[in-house]
C-alpha cells in the first residue's frame, strides 16, 4: 500500500532553501528578468509630441497634449502591452522592468518639455 | 422516503477556483440533480469589436483568461492572417509553438496543484507550484510576462529568442520533467489520492463525444482527439501522438494531464532543435475580408475563434468558444449521481476556466 | 501555417431540425453556435465537426488524420423576433449555447432543455448586443 510517496519531496523541500522570497526585504534585488515588462518610462527631451503613442494606446492610458508640451500617463490604466514603445518614432520610450510601486490615489503622470 | 434537499455550491467556495453556481439537488448525500449558473465574470469582450480595430483586439485576446492567455492570442491572430492572407515566418511559428506548449505545461501543473488542493493534499499542491514558478520564470525571461505574455501579434510575434537562450530553456525544462515525473507518481499511484479518483465521473465514450467534450475530457474517455493534429502554428513538423486513456473517470483524466506534461517538453525539445533562423514578423497590410473559424488547442480543449470581417479595420463578429464551454454539459452529467463529497473533485477535473467561458 | 477548408451552407430555418438530425446520425459533434447580428438581419451559424474514427452510421474506416474541416449550417433570421427552434433533442449541450444567444441577442428558443429564462448572463443592460451603444471611434 503506497501511502508515503510524498516523503521524499517533503523531507527534500524541508531540508532546502525555501522557494519563496522574503518579499519587502528583498525588494531591491533585481529579480525580474531584462525584458520584463514593468512600467514605461520618457526621455522627455527627445519627444516631439506627435500623439502616435496615444493613439496606439489600447487603454487610453497616454494623453498628449501639444501646444503645452505635455506628456501624462496614467499608470494603473497601463498594461504594459509595449505598444506605444514599438509605434514611437524618436525611440523616446522605453519599457522598464520595475513595476510601479502600489499607491493609494490615481494620479497621473505627467512630464512636461520646458 | 429519502430527504431532498438543495445545497447551493459556489460561487464562493474554498475550493473553487472560478466562480460557477451549482444548485445541488440532494437525497441523503447523492446528488440526484445539479443545475448550474454561470454568469459573475460576464465582461462582454465581444462586444469590444465595436470600438476597437482588429489591430488593438490582440490585446484583448491576451487578457480573456489568466491561464490560458497565449493560445487565445494566437487563435486570434491566426484568424486574422486567414482572413488577410498573411503567411507567418517559419520562426515564427516555431517559437509560437513553443510558448503553446510552455503555457501547457504551466496551466497543467497549475491544475495538479488546485486538485491536490481540492482533496486536501496541501503539500502536494505547494510542490506543483513551486515546479510551475520554473516554467514562469522561463516564459518571462523570453517575452516579459509571466501569464499575460503579450508576445503574439497579426503576421508573427513581437519578441525573438537567440539561439543559445533556447538551448538553455530546453535543458532547464528536462531538468524539471525529472520532478515533474515524481509529483505526477503521487497522483497515479498513492493510494490515498487514487481512492479519490478511480471509478468518479465515469463518461462512457459515445456520451463524451455526444456531450460535445473537448479536450482532455473527451481523449480520458477513449476519443483520439486532438487539434493540434491539424498542423497549425509549427505543429505540423511534430512527431507526437495524443495521450489517450478509456476508462473516463477523474483518474484518467489526470492520468490524461500528467502524460501531457511530458509530451509538452519532449514537443518543446522537438521544436527548439530545429528553429529555422529569419525574421519573426511580416508586415501586414490590408484589412480582413470574409470569416474564418481559428482552432487551436488549449490546455483544456480545443478554442475556435470566429473572426468575421467586412474589409473595414472594424470586425463585424468576433466570437470565442472556450473549451471550458464546451465542457459544462458534461460537468452535469459527471454530477448526477455522485456523493456531495466528490462534488469539488468532478468541478476541478473538467478544469473550469470560468472567465474564458463567460468572457 | 495550415489553413482548414471550413464549409458553410445556408439552410431556410424549416429544414434546420431535419439537417441536424442528420449530422446527428451521420457522427457529427456540436461544435458551436454562433448569433451575428448584421445590418438587415441576423445569421446563426451552427458549427459541425467529425473527427477522425467517429463517423457513425457512415462505416468509414479509423482515418490516422482529421479527414474533415468544419462544416457549418447557417440560418437567417430577422431583426425583429427572431425564433429558432431548439435543437436540444439532438444534441444536449446546445442547451448553454441556445441561452446564451438568447441573453446576449434577445432570440428566442422554443423548447431549451434547460432554460435559464433570461439569467444565465444577467447584464444591466437587457440584451447588450442589440443596442450599438458605442460608434467607431478611438
Amino acid at each position: 500500500m503506497s501511502v508515503f510517496g510524498m516523503t521524499r519531496t517533503v523531507l527534500r523541500n524541508l531540508f532546502s532553501r525555501p522557494a519563496t522570497r522574503l518579499y519587502p526585504s528583498r525588494l531591491s534585488e533585481p529579480h525580474r528578468s531584462e525584458r520584463s515588462r514593468g512600467r514605461i518610462a520618457i526621455d522627455i527631451d527627445a519627444c516631439i509630441f506627435c500623439g502616435a503613442c496615444a493613439k496606439r494606446c489600447p487603454t487610453d492610458a497616454i494623453v498628449v497634449t501639444k501646444p503645452d508640451r505635455e506628456w501624462n500617463i496614467d499608470r494603473l490604466r497601463c498594461c504594459t502591452c509595449n505598444a506605444c514603445v514599438e509605434v514611437c518614432p524618436k525611440k523616446c520610450l522605453t519599457m522598464e522592468n520595475r513595476y510601479t510601486p502600489p499607491t493609494a490615489t490615481k494620479d497621473r503622470d505627467v512630464f512636461h518639455r520646458t | 422516503m429519502a430527504n431532498r434537499s438543495v445545497i447551493p455550491f459556489g460561487p464562493q467556495h474554498p475550493v473553487l477556483p472560478e466562480p460557477i453556481h451549482l444548485d445541488l439537488v440532494l437525497e441523503d448525500e447523492k446528488v440526484v440533480e445539479a443545475i448550474p449558473k454561470i454568469g459573475f465574470v460576464h465582461r462582454g469582450f465581444e462586444k469590444l469589436v465595436e470600438k476597437m480595430d482588429f489591430n488593438e483586439l490582440v490585446y484583448v485576446a491576451d487578457r480573456i483568461c489568466g491561464i490560458c492567455a497565449f493560445i487565445h492570442s494566437l487563435a486570434y491572430c491566426q484568424g486574422i492572417e486567414a482572413l488577410i492572407g498573411v503567411e507567418v515566418p517559419a520562426r515564427a511559428a516555431a517559437l509560437r509553438t513553443i510558448w503553446s506548449e510552455l503555457a501547457r505545461l504551466s496551466s497543467h501543473l497549475l491544475w495538479l496543484g488546485l486538485m491536490a488542493d481540492a482533496f486536501g493534499f496541501e503539500s502536494l499542491f505547494m510542490q506543483c507550484f513551486r515546479l510551475r514558478e520554473k516554467i514562469v520564470d522561463i516564459l518571462e525571461q523570453t517575452t516579459g510576462g509571466r501569464i499575460i505574455l503579450g508576445v503574439c501579434r497579426v503576421g508573427g510575434v513581437r519578441r525573438d529568442v537567440e539561439d543559445e537562450t533556447l538551448k538553455e530553456i530546453v535543458t532547464r525544462v528536462n531538468d524539471l520533467a525529472a520532478l515533474m515525473r515524481e509529483a505526477g507518481d503521487v497522483f497515479l499511484r498513492d493510494d490515498s489520492v487514487k481512492h479519490r479518483l478511480v471509478g468518479v465521473g465515469v463518461i462512457p465514450k459515445e456520451e463524451a463525444y455526444a456531450l460535445g467534450c473537448v479536450g482532455p475530457v473527451l481523449r480520458a474517455s477513449g476519443v483520439r482527439q486532438d487539434t493540434r493534429l491539424r498542423g497549425y502554428a509549427g505543429y505540423g513538423g511534430v512527431d507526437f501522438e495524443p495521450i489517450v486513456e478509456t476508462a473516463g473517470d477523474c483518474y484518467a483524466r489526470c492520468a490524461v494531464r500528467i502524460g501531457e506534461l511530458f509530451q509538452a517538453v519532449d514537443i518543446v525539445t522537438q521544436v527548439a532543435a530545429k528553429v529555422p533562423a529569419g525574421e519573426v514578423a511580416v508586415k501586414v497590410s490590408g484589412y480582413p475580408t470574409g470569416e474564418y473559424h481559428s482552432r487551436c488547442e488549449q490546455p483544456r480543449g480545443e478554442v475556435i475563434h470566429y473572426v468575421k470581417g467586412d474589409g473595414t479595420r472594424y470586425l463585424q463578429r468576433y466570437r470565442v468558444r472556450t473549451p471550458t464551454f464546451a465542457n459544462v454539459p458534461a460537468l452535469v452529467r459527471m454530477l448526477q449521481g455522485c456523493d456531495l463529497a466528490d462534488v469539488p473533485v468532478l468541478i476541478l477535473t473538467i478544469d473550469p476556466c470560468i472567465s474564458c467561458t463567460e468572457r | 501555417m495550415s489553413i482548414e477548408t471550413q464549409r458553410v451552407e445556408e439552410i431556410p430555418i424549416g429544414t434546420l431540425l431535419e439537417r441536424v438530425q442528420s449530422m446527428r446520425t451521420g457522427g457529427w459533434r456540436l461544435v458551436q453556435i454562433c448569433c451575428t447580428r448584421l445590418v438587415a438581419d441576423q445569421e446563426v451559424n451552427y458549427s459541425f465537426d467529425r473527427d477522425a474514427g467517429q463517423a457513425g452510421d457512415a462505416g468509414q474506416p479509423d482515418s490516422a488524420s482529421p479527414a474533415d474541416g468544419l462544416y457549418t449550417l447557417r440560418v437567417r433570421l430577422p431583426i425583429h423576433d427572431p425564433e429558432l427552434p431548439s435543437i436540444s433533442a439532438f444534441y444536449w449541450s446546445a442547451f448553454l449555447y441556445e441561452n446564451e444567444m438568447h441573453d446576449l441577442f434577445g432570440v428566442r428558443v422554443k423548447g431549451m432543455a434547460i432554460d435559464f429564462k433570461g439569467h444565465l448572463f444577467t447584464t444591466m443592460v437587457p440584451t447588450p448586443f442589440v443596442a450599438k451603444d458605442a460608434e467607431h471611434g478611438e
